[in-house]
């Protein structure tokens, strides 16, 4: 497999979530799929997942900001953005504008994403989301970005 | 400057971490590389970056870093690494717990005339302070 046709296979995968068409993952992501960070174990999951994020996040986007590819590995930074109007994991809406920033290692073969890892800043993530509230010297280090 | 070059570098900054050979900063990184992500108390440039590590290391005084995955193309390596260490001394306010913190982070680096010039580093801060115990589970 390609570097060029990897980079094109992810880059396929997020235009699919971005035009929330994701019965055309089933093209790209292997049933077995396993997300090490997110512990997600299936292409089933893993839509069941994703579905819930955009119900919470309905203007749910990511943009790719660089992508890297070597051997069977494709690495993307990406940026992510929402605005939380629907309820997200039993929490009410909050209506606010959420950002965060990412990076994911997604392993292909055959043509399929067979395998992920991410690392995000989740701390920031939920602060965003009200979840977490930071002390006045926390708001200090991580001030509101 | 050539990929293998490229990592060849990355992994002197990342060994020079790891047995606390902090004059080493002076030979890959670049004076005025950018930090992105650094913690807005942290000096610009190469002197800020080493500060954060050497306080990061003075909290964590076995702290380790392993390279768990390498992909480098054009003039930029990423490297998966995870950090391993005990936490001994006052952190970011956060007095000793003595508890061992294990966390994955991903580093980009772009690479120019044979040093670092760019970092954007990712890290499981959440998982970070769980393991410390300074925010209660999340349920």
């Amino acid at each position: 497999m390609s570097l060029e046709k990897n980079k094109a296979i992810v880059r396929r995968y997020f235009e699919a979530v971005d035009k929330r068409n994701l019965a055309v993952t089933d093209e790209l992501v292997a049933p077995d799929y396993f997300h090490r960070g997110f512990q997600v174990r299936s292409r089933e999951e893993w839509k069941q997942s994703m579905t819930m994020v955009i119900k919470a996040f309905p203007d749910y986007h990511e943009t790719i900001e660089d992508m890297m590819a070597e051997g069977d590995k494709v690495w993307v930074r990406y940026k992510a953005t929402g605005t939380n109007t629907g309820e997200y994991r039993g929490l009410a809406p909050t209506g606010k504008k959420i950002t965060y920033e990412a990076v994911c290692i997604y392993r292909i073969v055959s043509g399929k994403i067979v395998e992920m890892w991410s690392v995000s800043d989740m701390l920031d993530f939920l602060k965003q989301l009200g979840v977490i509230e930071y002390t006045e010297k926390a708001k200090k280090l991580f001030p509101e970005k | 400057m050539s990929v293998e070059k490229n990592k060849a570098l990355v992994r002197r900054l990342i060994e020079a971490w790891n047995t606390r050979n902090w004059a080493v900063f002076d030979e890959v990184m670049a004076p005025n590389c950018i930090d992105h992500y650094a913690p807005p108390d942290q000096k610009l440039g190469r002197e800020g970056y080493r500060e954060g590590q050497i306080n990061i290391t003075n909290a964590f005084p076995d702290i380790q870093f392993t390279i768990e995955d390498m992909i480098a193309e054009g003039d930029k390596v990423a490297v998966h690494m995870t950090f391993s260490g005990t936490h001994r001394g006052k952190f970011i306010g956060i007095p000793p717990t003595n508890k061992r913190v294990t966390v994955p982070d991903i580093s980009i680096y772009r690479i120019t005339n044979g040093k670092i010039v760019e970092e954007w580093g990712f890290s499981d801060r959440l998982g970070f302070v769980l393991q410390l115990g300074v925010v209660p589970p999340i349920k």
